[in-house]
């Protein structure tokens, strides 16, 4: 195929659902923003022909790599947002051998949620915000997987978490909703950092730097640099993929419609960490003791996610600590360098994960009908006979250790929450002393009612 | 609430104080088999709508639905002045002129359309001074009434005048707010002579008369105008241990979910509590780490008893304590509650003592670590950023903004008697207090129940006509054919539209409807399923029926199991194994294959469908569809079998009762109903009431199988029930979602009866694709059509796993009649009406009425009840929306990932549901209804309280008794000219959304 045709499909990838965005912005002022019909008729356009789009440029690709053995990455789209000194950001979206796949699942995913949610959001008065965080969201997580440089990948980060979070406080009758929505929110604004620095010192001593060929170089750091990019890389990467210790915000995140929990922490959020490892892995000489430290984050949250999973007895919870502990596999195989494994792992465990929160609903039915084929052996099949099929459960010493590991993160008044607002007021508190400080005078007697707000 | 008196820590007392509790608590059990009941079940004892203001003291739910709704149905048509008129009539406000010709009707009357609506201080002065509410009068008033009212408040001396004046500035002098006085301008108004008097002039001078009699009012009752209920504020100590509650709660009772469980189920929540604490762990929160010497070893009633001694709580405030924690986690209460009946499918006990126990010894702990840690104290709910407002509650208003926002409501409803300003304040000391009140009794209570007494009249008057007139039309019509085939469906609102079709193709069929158990109360044991009870949830059923292959299919249907049980293995190691390690790991390798399953389900539902149903063809020959047979042909002395008498018992009851056995055809076709839907954990609130809340497939099949037996004949025919030899009854069953129909046991068909099955047969195929049509109108997110696309369109919407309303199930219920069905058969009723067959004639003492109403009353109030309450207010009755929904413990739905248990229905079910209560329409002279409640307490207490409303009618009068708010049956007299007459359902509902009229069908 001609090649410049071939990167303009890829650019209406991207484009398609920005359009709709941009569509939805507009109707959102008039209104049809009431019209599902339309709304539908929009979101769907846009999805699907960027879904045709990633659909036609993988096989492309998949063409070049059979006739001449490798895939070039090919660049669809050229933007430059600012320079100053000389440094320049360009907002760059390409397609590689690596990011297609990504692409493909996030716009087939895409498409099943938003059939899924035209039914199952029908009526309801958030309908047009959904459909606007949605496509919102999906603009942003193919930044994230098309940006050509850590700092284009930032931007669709920053979409990713604040839709995120919109959609976790989606119902706001309850309180509950809001403040697990800013926990969330919190949680991400504290990993992003990593993401930001990080790809800001990569601008720095890497000028001009884009993402190459799957695995044909590794960019050798500034010996000073060399180990805390990498870091501050994981570190975003962490938060992102809810890795311990971030990972009390996963199951708190179940709070919004079942279609975005699906979509988020099943298949497309919460894989973005992992796609940032391989991102940095392959571009990148990262030193062994990263990859161990890598390694050793992924070991504890897949232990941690697995226990944590057991002894939940709600189904979105388990869901989300079992997607959690894949995500740790997934860091350990990023660190052992099995890049293929991984990419097939995710995808594939998008695929399920999705599925199997898009229908937890039915989980009670599922059991009934295995109680009933089993109903002659079902105290045998409960006694272990068929262990394969359900856990034999595990009681005691394991369970309080894991139930109050769950609750210790995972409930009431959220941490991260309370110990950024207590840290806020001590240097709110600092500030009035050093401001009374300054003003000479001792005599206003503010000390010791600390903690209120004056 | 009842009051106790008692020591605290004397056992039994605190026993009966407990059960009293858990009667707070909604009872739902395991959300697999949805048993429709009464939200407030234990307030029967009061009149509906005291109870309904009882519960919402103790809820904080609303009583009905908001006034501006009901405002807004009078345009609509829905509600006319007649009913309106009609309830306050009741109230006993008369149209007999009183003061200056405005009868205390027509006040409330204006009182009713101006309900004051929640304003703050800012609202109401925007509202009066920029919107210039004060410039002219209501649209309502004529320009007659304007002049005249002008003339007399020119005609005010300006002495008197300047004296009302200057009571409104005095009073409104202290609050502070200066645009009072500007609103007035009391100076210039005392001097502006006579013949300039303007209307803005009249209306200023309303609106001093408003603010002084507001004044009156609240003097007279300060709550005037508050319908705020307490609502709960969790405290810290509450956010602290509800979801470490919670979660324990839920992790003891699960039945299956989590693969880590306390150790020790045995012995009950508070010692599996114990037995986890005294788990040294490592994680265990800083708060939770107190001493529980105290407490160890003690039994849950103790614990109580100890921290109420500690509280210093005793005598009646021990009830009212423990009540409160209750209510706290309502849901999980009523759980545990529902573990401690042993309600099956709760494979744990636990009692509602050992879950207050917890929540006492966990309030304590946290309470002596928030003591010893002061700064940990965070996020109070008073320094909480923002403050989430139901919407309809009036906020706690001060004394003064209370009266301006009463006096705005009073200005309004003085322009619609209309009065002068200055004849209100004329009145003698006499007429002013009475109408203080007036207006004070007037408040939003009894403003709602005459809004709501109208609305359900409406509907009631419009059935009652209708009712009227399809028997007048009836005479002038010829009696029926002779049927050839008789349909005996369950008593459901849904079977309302498939038996109208059904006897609209043709005169040849007749309908009855009977409770979908059709009186066969056994448990069920089948290859299948595991076996279980299908017969009402008051019924225990004392009969085992067991049913199992025919010799020769046994290979197949062993087969079939097999493949059952493979595919939910493979669901089952899916959904258990993706959360292991290892195996998930593995799992998640091959996860792309997820992809087929998931966009089939989203994209191609119908098609999935279609194929499992290949699938499953092809292991089940439709021929060896009647393969299944009951054990009592060939082992008729089995331990729990029916035996002959009994069988001949339980079909004479039900041909006897519907009046059947009258004249029998040469086919009955017994058809009960269930619903298949996926994804959907409501599944079994569409299912049939009557069977428990399981799909009625069994039940049919053995009645058909008893009625065709020889022996049960012969039995019958000495019991005076003669059924023609040459008569077939068939078992069937009707799908409500899909609306498929599947017929039963066909070998016993006959050639002549084959022949008329078959003609039946595609009758059932148009009349069921005409019954998906009309229920697709009710979708509002599709647009079908013909019945074709209608059969397709409900087909998929069953089988798709995004849709939350697969059905609207009973979201239409507002009738029930009982009597023939000649009296109703005829009338387009909407899906609106449970149709009870009973026939009067051959039940002179009324004994057969008695089981009948004893069996469906609570049946179907319970059903009408559940969806009135959810609907009136979703969040406190209901369980809010479907979609942020999450299974938890296998038997229920938390909303989020750490709720309270959430129960009721969903908002997807309720959103088009007329909240009425089912209007009781029983065959019968209102002397022996009468008679019958003198005999029947249960029944007669819910009548008398009108938690349902009943109306008698008679045939050979065609007159009707409504049982009034008195308790006596008054006839009923509203007439109307013409009934819409219409020549079939189907062109008369395609294309409509809303709630239809009754029209007659020619």
């Amino acid at each position: 195929m001609n090649h410049s045709l071939l990167q303009l499909i890829g650019g209406v990838v991207f484009v398609a659902p920005l359009v709709t965005l941009v569509c939805l912005s507009f109707l959102g002022l008039t209104p049809l923003k009431g019209r599902e019909n339309v709304i539908k008729g929009v979101v769907a356009t846009g999805q699907s022909v960027s879904l045709f789009c990633a659909f036609v440029v993988s096989v492309a690709f998949v063409r070049e790599y059979l006739l001449t053995g490798r895939i070039i990455p090919m660049a669809v789209m050229h933007h430059p947002l600012f320079s100053c000194n000389h440094h320049s950001v360009d907002f760059n979206l390409q397609l590689d051998g690596m990011n297609v796949w990504f692409v493909l699942m996030a716009t087939v995913l895409s498409n099943i949620v938003g059939v899924f949610s035209r039914h199952y959001l029908h009526r309801d008065p958030g309908f047009f915000r959904f459909f606007y965080l949605i496509v919102l969201f999906l603009v942003g997580v193919l930044i994230v997987f098309m940006g050509s440089s850590f700092q284009i990948i930032f931007m669709g980060w920053e979409f990713v978490g604040i839709t995120s979070a919109l959609l976790i406080s989606f119902f706001t009758l309850r309180r509950e909703t809001i403040d697990n929505a800013l926990h969330a929110f919190w949680a991400y604004r504290i990993s992003d950092i990593g993401l930001l620095v990080g790809s800001f010192l990569i601008a720095a001593t890497l000028p001009g730097h884009m993402f190459g060929e799957l695995g044909s170089h590794h960019y050798q750091l500034p010996e000073e640099l060399a180990y805390g990019i990498p870091l501050l890389l994981l570190f975003s990467a962490m938060g992102k993929s809810a890795q311990f210790p971030y990972s009390s915000w996963l199951p708190r995140a179940m709070e919004g419609p079942t279609s975005s929990s699906a979509i988020f922490y099943g298949g497309l959020s919460i894989h973005a960490g992992v796609f940032l490892l391989l991102r940095m892995r392959s571009e990148l000489m990262v030193p062994v003791p990263v990859l161990a430290v890598m390694a050793g984050v992924g070991l504890v949250s897949c232990v941690y996610g697995v226990l944590l999973s057991q002894v939940q007895s709600d189904v979105k919870s388990a869901l989300a600590y079992a997607s959690l502990s894949q995500v740790g596999i997934m860091f350990i195989e990023i660190s052992l360098g099995w890049h293929q494994v991984a990419i097939i792992h995710c995808i594939g465990h998008a695929f399920l994960r999705t599925y199997q929160i898009l229908k937890c609903s039915s989980i009670i039915h599922q059991f009934v009908d295995f109680e009933d084929a089993h109903q002659h052996d079902i105290d045998r099949a409960k006694a272990g006979l068929l262990p394969l099929l359900i856990a034999r459960p595990r009681k005691g010493r394991l369970f309080s250790f894991s139930f109050d590991l769950a609750l210790r993160a995972a409930s009431g008044p959220s941490d991260i929450v309370t110990t950024l607002e207590r840290v806020s007021r001590l240097l709110q508190r600092g500030e009035e002393r050093w401001l009374v400080f300054l003003g000479g005078g001792f005599t206003t007697g503010n000390r010791g009612k600390g903690g209120t707000r004056e | 609430m009842g009051s106790s008196h008692c020591v605290a820590g004397d056992a039994t007392d605190l026993h009966r104080i407990l059960d009293d509790i858990s009667h707070y608590l909604p009872s739902q059990g395991p959300i697999k088999t949805f048993v429709h009941h009464n939200t407030l079940h234990h307030f029967e004892d009061l009149e509906f709508f005291e109870a309904v203001d009882a519960a919402a003291d103790v809820y904080g739910s609303n009583t009905a639905l908001p006034e501006t709704t009901y405002q807004g149905y009078v345009t609509q048509g829905r509600i006319t002045h007649g009913d309106i008129n009609r309830a306050l009539q009741e109230y006993g406000y008369n149209s007999d002129p009183w003061i200056y010709g405005i009868s205390k009707r027509k006040i409330v009357r204006s009182l009713l359309f101006s309900a004051p609506i929640p304003l703050t201080a800012e609202t109401l002065r925007w509202r009066l001074l920029e919107k210039r509410y004060l410039d002219r009068f209501h649209d309502e008033v004529s320009p007659q009434k304007i002049r005249h009212i002008r003339q007399s408040d020119a005609a005010v001396p300006e002495a008197t005048l300047w004296g009302w004046l200057s009571a409104y500035e005095e009073l409104v002098r202290d609050w502070n707010q200066q645009w009072l006085h500007e609103l007035v301008r009391a100076p210039e108004l005392a001097h502006n002579p006579a013949d300039n008097w303007s209307t803005q002039d009249s209306l200023r001078l309303l609106w001093v008369a408003s603010i002084i009699l507001a004044r009156d009012v609240l003097r007279l009752n300060p709550h005037y105008g508050s319908n705020h209920h307490p609502t709960h504020q969790n405290t810290q100590v509450e956010e602290l241990i509800n979801p470490y509650l919670i979660k324990f709660t839920s992790s003891f009772l699960d039945s299956g979910l989590a693969h880590l469980t306390p150790a020790d189920r045995t012995h009950g929540l508070l010692e599996a509590f114990f037995h986890h604490m005294s788990n040294a762990s490592l994680t265990r929160p800083a708060w939770l780490r107190g001493d529980l010497e105290v407490y160890r070893g003690k039994s849950a009633e103790d614990v109580i008893a100890l921290v109420l001694k500690a509280n210093r709580i005793e005598g009646s405030r021990v009830q009212e304590f423990l009540l409160e924690k209750a209510l706290i986690l309502k849901g999980w209460g009523g759980l545990v509650h529902q573990a401690e009946l042993h309600v099956a499918g709760i494979s744990h006990t636990a009692t509602l003592a050992e879950f207050l126990a917890v929540r006492l010894i966990l309030e304590s702990l946290a309470e002596g670590y928030l003591e010893a840690h002061p700064y940990v104290k965070v996020s109070d709910s008073a320094d909480r950023p923002f403050e989430i407002n139901r919407p309809g509650v009036a906020d706690v208003h001060d004394g003064p903004t209370r009266i301006r926002t009463t006096a705005y409501h009073l200005f309004h409803a003085f322009q619609l008697f209309p009065v002068a300003g200055s004849e209100l304040l004329r009145l003698s000391a006499e007429d002013r207090a009475e109408l203080v009140r007036i207006v004070n009794e007037f408040d939003s209570p009894r403003r709602l129940r005459v809004w709501h007494k109208a609305y359900e009249w409406n509907l009631y008057a419009r059935a009652a006509i209708a009712l009227q007139h399809n028997n007048r039309k009836r005479n002038e019509k010829e009696r029926f054919r002779e049927s050839v085939c008789q349909l005996v469906c369950c008593i459901d609102d849904r079977e309302e539209s498939f038996r109208r079709y059904i006897e609209e193709i043709s005169d040849d069929y007749e309908t009855f409807g009977t409770a979908g158990f059709f009186g066969v109360d056994a448990e069920f044991h089948s290859l299948y399923e595991r076996p279980a009870p299908f017969c009402p949830v008051n019924v225990v059923p004392t009969h085992q029926i067991e049913i199992r292959p025919k010799r020769g299919s046994e290979q197949r249907l062993f087969g079939l199991q097999k493949f059952n049980t493979l595919r939910s293995d493979l669901d089952m190691f899916v959904e258990s194994q993706s959360r292991s390690l290892v195996r998930g790991w593995l799992l998640a390798l091959g996860g792309l294959l997820a992809l087929f399953p998931l966009s089939l389900a989203t994209l191609a539902p119908r098609l999935t469908h279609r194929f499992q149903l290949l699938l499953k063809r092809t292991l089940l020959n439709p021929a060896d569809e009647s393969a299944i047979i009951f054990a009592q042909e060939d082992d008729p002395v089995g331990e729990g079998r029916f035996t002959l008498d009994e069988m001949a018992h339980r079909v004479r009851t039900l041909l006897v009762s519907t009046g059947l056995s009258k004249r029998i055809a040469p086919l009955v076709v017994i058809m009960g109903h269930g619903s298949f839907s996926t994804n959907n954990p409501f599944r079994s609130a569409y299912d049939c009431g009557a069977c428990g809340g399981r799909p009625g497939r069994m039940n049919p099949r053995v009645f058909a199988a008893m009625a065709n037996r020889k022996d049960v004949r012969e039995k019958l025919w000495g019991l005076g029930v003669e059924i023609p030899n040459n008569t077939t009854f068939l078992g069937a069953f009707h799908n409500t979602c899909t609306d498929e129909v599947e017929y039963f046991d066909l070998e016993h068909l006959n050639d002549a009866n084959s022949k008329i099955f078959d003609t039946f047969k595609m009758d059932v195929e148009k009349a069921r694709a005409r019954n998906a049509l009309e229920r697709c109108r009710r979708f509002d997110d599709t647009k079908v059509s013909t019945v074709e696309e209608a059969i397709a369109h409900v087909e998929s919407r069953a089988h798709h796993i995004a849709q939350p309303r697969p059905e609207y199930g009973h979201a239409t219920n507002a009738l029930c009649f009982v009597g023939r069905r000649d009296i109703t058969r005829g009338i387009f009723l909407d899906r609106r009406a449970f149709l009870v067959s009973y026939d009067k004639t051959v039940d002179p003492d009324i004994m057969m009425l008695r089981t009948l109403l004893r069996a469906i009353v609570p049946v179907c109030m319970g059903i009408n009840l559940e969806y009135l309450f959810s609907a009136i207010d979703n969040q406190k009755y209901g369980a809010g929306t479907k979609l942020p929904h999450n299974v938890t413990s296998l038997l229920g739905l938390m909303t989020g990932y750490c709720s309270d248990l959430r129960t009721g229905l969903p908002a997807q079910m309720v959103e088009i549901h007329e909240p009425v209560r089912l209007l009781v329409v029983i065959e019968h002279e209102p002397e022996r209804l009468r008679e019958l409640l003198e005999c029947e307490p249960q029944i007669a207490k819910v009548f008398r309280n009108h938690w349902v409303s009943v109306m008698t009618y008679s045939a050979e009068t065609n007159s009707l008794h409504y049982f009034d708010h008195t308790g006596t049956f008054v006839p009923f007299e509203e007439q109307a000219a013409e009934v819409k007459s219409i020549p079939s359902s189907l062109p008369w509902v395609v294309g409509k959304r809303e709630h239809l009229e009754f029209p007659l069908i020619r």
